[in-house]
């Protein structure tokens, strides 16, 4: 293989697999394994098939680390180096670290972006377990100008994608856990960083402002953990936390959503009353006493929790309808709200509040009904309004005449197919002329062929042809001779193959001339 | 055009529910009567245009016997919608009969919502505008002007006051902004506008304030005509309203600002006396005649009764202790000085007023009569002296307005002084609690002075209850049921969880582990099941405080948040009403979210959650009122002493009013569908069940009523796959929406008064 002609990104001696010592070489693109000794890899992972990688817990004897495939399989590594296997797994973890997201995601984007198509077209689909699941070409061959079509025509499509929101409950997904000797683990992924950071636009500040100048990233999620933002539960507000200036804008932030008021008079609680009784009048009923001082901890905490959830959902409600704006706005907004100017949030004319009765908008069955009937009648009397095409018979006709059994196509009978042949045998025909042509289309791009590449194609495609007919047509043909069928329904697939196979024994004479 | 027993009512609307129709007729009764009546007809079938359309046409016809119509509701958007839905009639009136509309119908609201003043309505807090406005309008100030032009001035207030009152506002339908679009264009005040207009008004809509609390309502509804029918919508509550505008409470710090106000005061008088020492003379001689003038007034039988003036006192001049400025001022001194000495004490001390009225007489000589005259005097005072901000002086007016009460009844009312909070024993925060026990003392005026009051609300269950609390004589009484082509509701009682553990919010098993973890896991999995929104409300906040922090701990609410976000009703309003908010905006973004509440809160009584805003509500306990209480303990002997009833009949009304007032938040229309979870085996009981509104009692099976977690989320699964089937308006056709014919059929006449005779 080409090996050495790749970029090699790090080289591990003394590294075991399946019980054999080799080296393991980490390439820009794919990692590899080589035994001792020989000069080929008989372990070769594109990152790009690589899921994620494992490493063996800290303190066991055997210093390992496995990587699995999407496919499920994994293999793994044993770095049995005595002095140094620690820091080489370590290195080559980290190197993986950071190579294997930038080809997840390409991957992930391909075996989207190929299912989505798979889903979308049924046709399609047809062909892929035709010519794929039957084997007569490989999936690589089949996806092979297929994505470049649409990723060129069409980026728009797959940008127009909808935004994901962000899930409630991330927070909840980095359960700790943990490790046994009085130590909690997180588990952090890249998906629960970026919800963390769109949902807590102060936080990726405080990140970019310190990592990783003043921490590392795993010195900044540790602090995070331990801080009193993260567990709002627990009240004391260290100084030299990082993180209490964002609790401290968290709050700021909330206030000043609580000072706008809310757009909706109906929900607006402080409007609601119309004649509060004045203070002191009335059956005394307010039990907690609004003063701090006399409330417990246990109370104050109570209280915390309460509005770190409204704050949370709030967030997260924002995060998900935020889209484009950048979130530095809030903050920008935030950060104006000190010392004084506090008064000008206060004093800021009164919300201009919309009438009653523009908040009523609720579609009932009825009126989705009502709807659906009203688009019914629209459709019923559409009358397309187009001035350059044919009229609907000669359309028609022409379609027939270069339909196979058209006159066009020069078959014998011209009664038309679909009376003469079971609509389950039409299936598998049409099926038939979709795979062919698809094999064909293959085969006829190769011309004019002036590559060695296109050889090599030429050849196997006129391969797949011999096989697509062995397989797939002599079946059929045999079939619907059993059913006692006209044979000539597959005559003009066949021709088609002929045709094919005379243009490539063409081609193969002139070359052989030119060599000889 | 709808035929009333032979009145004729015109109907806005194509289509009318059969309750609808039994309403307007029971409604005509009691007209027919004059009498008094109690109604309860869900919400959501139309209460509101139902009585609009009846009396309006009852006026119409009879406008000799009916000639005003007061509508008084709780809130200032609820106050907005019936306003609205009378435009609707009164243009339908037009269409019909082709005629101009010759009544005059309006909302009035606080100077907060009608101000236009631009300096005046920027403050947003009610009571600063009032205060900011007092200082532009009283009349002192404005005689001041007479000698100094630059003082501030109110020119929409001049403006009505040269012109406004000779104009009577033309006919037609006034909401708020309509008034205020009105003032602005003409240069008037709107809310003085609206105040004076409201004599020759046909109808009236404001808040249950202005006739319930006596402070108010001399001021506001002193005129308002006899021949009146009176509505209280939304009525549940409207025992507690009357109670609390007769009730007072005076802790320590506001003796200590009242000792500021008295200084000032004493510090005025000086000064004044220094000045213009004929002013206060002039005073003197005033207060003799102007208590005069008001006695003569009220023999002509137009002035409501106002329980802090009691009848008695007109017949007789201020007393001459407290006759001088000085003379009242010491008389104040005298008394603040007493009742701090009240509130010294260290254990708490409960009494009737005959005894506290005794107790001061033998401790500082107060006499009872001039107690009495204590609000009046305190009002003549200030007026004289000219102060300009009364809000200044809230202190020393709550102090005169409880001396006025306690001396004025001696009965309804107790005296509780207590040195301490009960869970905090440590701290002392001594408060002296005056407070009303009956509600009738409060409304008895109107209830003698207008010939119809109506009561109505979606729940007044059980009825005979509020008659008897409120002690008047009603010659209506009537429920009716929700008649439904589809059931749109399902009441569910879960008893116990899926380990078997009784479920209850008693206060034995309040801390109880196995019953917050099953209330959790209910929620959990009611939050996978059920479509955009769930309220779910707690019998009070401490108890939903502790239950929270208990589901964070065992990560219950992670495990919601992965199906809803979560919002939670906090005791500042501002924060609610973002959160709120907030939870409409995750209600409509198809996201889901879930309101945690508190039954007696701010959101179970305000609030409506329509449609997806609340597709199921889950009531965790029974919503007991804090037994606990000293006041309520009183209260309770006083209901059982002199209306014969029982402590706990009166408990367990009030816990199911307030049960049914939270689950009756969601359905609020016959296309509107919801679960309604009573999460508490308490609920089976016959005792508390039979007290829910008919509306919710019929829909509960016997089937439901003990139901594990895991078979009401299986209930619950296969009635919203029903309720999620399209539902044409055909379907309700001939069952709960009728139009003119089928209405007027024989057969369904009988029908609708056969349902109407379950009651």
């Amino acid at each position: 293989m080409a090996a050495l002609s790749e970029e090699v990104l790090l080289v591990v001696k003394k590294v075991r697999q399946r019980k054999q010592d080799g080296t393991l070489y980490l390439m820009a693109e794919r990692i590899a394994w080589g035994p001792e000794g020989k000069d080929r890899f008989t372990v070769s992972h594109l990152y790009a098939d690589t899921r994620c990688q494992k490493i063996s817990p800290d303190g066991k004897a055997k210093i390992q680390l496995q990587l699995v495939l999407h496919t499920g399989e994994s293999t793994t590594f044993h770095f049995s180096n005595d002095s140094s296997a620690l820091k080489d797994r370590d290195a080559a973890k980290e190197l993986l670290q950071q190579l294997l997201p930038k080809f997840k995601k390409k991957a992930n984007k391909e075996l989207e972006e190929k299912n989505r198509m798979l889903q979308e077209d049924p046709v399609l689909f047809q062909l892929y377990k035709d010519l794929v699941v039957s084997q007569v070409i490989s999936a690589d061959e089949f996806w092979a100008n297929r994505l470049g079509d649409t990723n060129h025509a069409d980026p728009s499509l797959s940008n127009n994608k909808q935004e994901v929101g962000i899930s409630g409950a991330f927070l909840a997904d980095i359960r700790p856990q943990t490790d046994g000797c009085n130590g909690l683990r997180y588990n952090l992924t890249a998906d629960i960083i970026e919800s963390i950071f769109r949902t807590y636009p102060t936080v990726k500040e405080k990140y970019c402002e310190n990592v990783p100048h003043n921490l590392t990233e795993k010195e900044f999620w540790t602090r995070f953990f331990q801080s009193h933002y993260f567990h709002r539960d627990r009240i004391n507000t260290g100084t030299q936390d990082i993180f209490s200036e964002c609790a401290k804008q968290d709050e700021q932030g909330l206030k000043s959503m609580v000072v706008q008021g809310v757009k909706n008079p109906l929900v607006d609680l402080l409007s609601l009353e119309d004649k509060t009784l004045d203070e002191g009048y009335g059956v005394c009923t307010t039990l907690p006493s609004t003063s701090n001082s006399n409330r417990s901890v246990k109370e104050s905490s109570n209280s915390a929790i309460i509005k770190r959830f409204n704050h949370h959902s709030a967030m997260v409600l924002a995060a998900g309808s935020r889209k484009g704006e950048t979130p530095a706005n809030q903050a920008s907004e935030t950060s104006n709200t000190d010392g004084n100017s506090r008064d000008s949030v206060f004093f800021q004319p009164p919300v201009k509040k919309p009438p009653l009765y523009a908040f009523k908008h609720y579609t009932t069955s009825q009126d989705i009904i009502n709807s659906v009937n009203y688009i019914q009648h629209e459709m019923v009397n559409y009358k397309p309004n187009l001035t350059q095409v044919l009229s609907s018979t000669t359309a028609s006709s022409a379609i027939a005449a270069l339909s196979s059994g058209g006159v066009l196509m020069q078959a014998a009978t011209q009664q038309a197919i679909n009376q003469m042949v079971p609509s389950e045998v039409q299936g598998e025909l049409k099926h038939l002329y979709a795979a062919a042509g698809e094999l064909l289309r293959h085969f006829w791009s190769c011309f004019p062929v002036n590559t060695p590449f296109m050889e090599e194609k030429v050849t196997k495609m006129k391969s797949n042809l011999e096989r697509f007919q062995m397989t797939k047509l002599c079946p059929f043909q045999e079939k619907i001779q059993r059913q006692y069928l006209s044979t000539n329904l597959t005559g003009h697939l066949e021709e088609m193959l002929q045709t094919a196979y005379s243009k490539f024994h063409i081609w193969q004479t002139r070359r052989m001339l030119r060599k000889t | 055009m709808l035929n009333i027993e032979g009145l004729l009512v015109h109907f806005p609307y194509d289509y009318i529910y059969p309750e609808q129709y039994s309403y307007m007729l029971e409604l005509k009764r009691t007209l027919d009567a004059k009498g008094h009546g109690v109604l309860e007809m869900p919400s959501g079938t139309g209460k509101t245009i139902s009585l609009l359309s009846l009396i309006v046409a009852y006026q119409k016809v009879f406008p000799l016997e009916v000639s005003k119509l007061i509508y008084c509701s709780r809130t200032v958007p609820e106050i907005e919608k019936v306003v609205e839905e009378l435009r609707k009639l009164m243009e339908y009136y037009s269409k019909q009969t082709g005629e101009s509309n010759n009544f005059l119908a309006l909302a009035l609201s606080s100077r907060k919502n009608l101000c236009i003043h631009p300096e005046v309505s920027s403050l947003r807090v009610g009571k600063e505008v009032d205060g900011k406005c007092h200082t532009l309008t009283a009349s002192y100030i404005r005689a001041q002007r007479h000698s100094d032009p630059d003082l501030p001035v109110c020119r929409f207030y001049e403006d009505f006051d040269a012109v406004g009152r000779q104009m009577p506002l033309p006919a037609g339908v006034y909401n708020l902004d309509d008034l205020k679009d009105f003032g602005k264009r003409n240069g008037w005040c709107p809310y003085y506008l609206a105040r004076y207009s409201l004599m020759h008004a046909n109808i009236v809509v404001y808040s249950y304030h202005y006739l319930l609390d006596p402070k108010i309502a001399d001021l506001v509804s002193k005129e308002l005509t006899k021949k009146s029918v009176v509505v209280f919508d939304e009525a549940h509550n409207i025992d507690n309203v009357c109670i609390d505008s007769m009730s007072v409470n005076i802790s320590r710090r506001t003796l200590d600002r009242c000792q500021t106000n008295v200084e000032t005061l004493q510090n005025t008088i000086q000064k004044i006396k220094e000045t213009d020492a004929t002013k206060l003379k002039m005073e003197y001689r005033r207060l003799v005649e102007g208590l005069k003038e008001a006695n003569v007034a009220r023999e002509t039988d137009v002035y409501l009764s106002n329980p802090v003036l009691p009848d008695e006192i007109l017949q007789e001049a201020v007393p001459g202790t407290i006759r001088t400025a000085e003379h009242f001022v010491g008389f104040l001194k005298r008394f603040l000085e007493y009742l701090k000495s009240r509130l010294r004490v260290h254990h708490v001390v409960q009494e009737s007023t005959p005894q506290f009225l005794k107790d001061i007489f033998d401790k500082v000589c107060i006499d009872r009569k001039p107690l009495r005259f204590c609000a009046e005097r305190l009002r003549s005072l200030l007026r004289t002296l000219e102060i300009a901000d009364i809000a200044d002086f809230s202190a020393v007016t709550l102090i005169s307005n409880f001396a006025t009460l306690v001396s004025t009844y001696s009965q309804g009312f107790t005296i509780i002084i207590e040195p301490f909070e009960d869970r905090t024993p440590t701290i002392a925060n001594p408060v002296l609690h005056f407070s009303c026990m009956d509600p009738s003392i409060a409304i008895k005026p109107v209830f003698q002075r207008f010939q119809s009051v109506i009561i109505t609300s979606g729940t007044l269950s059980p009825l005979d209850i509020y008659p008897r609390i409120l002690d008047f004589r009603p010659v209506t009484m009537a429920s009716f049921t929700m008649t439904l082509a589809r059931t749109c509701l399902c009441p569910l009682i879960v008893g116990r969880g899926n380990d078997q553990v009784a479920l209850s919010s008693k206060f034995e098993t309040r801390e109880d582990f196995a019953v917050i973890r099953n209330y959790g896991s209910l929620l959990q999995e009611m939050s996978a099941i059920v479509p955009d929104g769930i309220v779910a409300f707690f019998t009070s906040y401490m108890y939903m405080e502790n239950i929270v922090a208990a589901w964070y701990e065992q990560g219950i609410l992670e495990n919601i948040q992965r199906n809803k976000l979560i919002f939670i009703e906090t005791p500042d309003a501002a924060e609610t009403s973002m959160a709120l908010e907030k939870y409409q905006e995750a209600c409509e973004n198809g996201r889901g979210a879930i309101l945690l509440s508190v039954a007696r809160g701010k959101v179970s009584e305000g609030i409506d959650f329509v449609h997806h805003f609340g597709r199921a509500v889950i009531m965790f306990g029974v919503p007991y009122v804090y037994t606990q209480s000293r006041i309520l303990k009183a209260r309770l002997e006083y209901l059982r002493d002199q209306f014969q009833i029982r402590e706990n009949d009166f408990l367990t009304f009030d816990a199911m009013r307030h049960a049914a007032q939270c689950v009756g938040r969601v359905i609020r229309g016959k296309t509107d569908y919801g679960l309604m979870i009573f999460a508490d085996k308490r609920y089976a009981r016959a005792d508390k069940r039979g007290k829910l509104p008919r509306w919710i009692q019929e829909h509960i099976s016997d089937g439901s009523l003990n139901l594990t977690v895991d078979e009401a989320v299986q209930l619950s699964k296969h009635f919203l796959r029903q309720m999620a089937q399209p539902f044409r308006q055909e379907d309700q056709l001939g069952l709960s929406l009728l139009t003119l014919e089928q209405l007027e059929s024989e057969e369904m006449l009988k029908k609708i008064s056969q349902i109407a005779h379950q009651t």
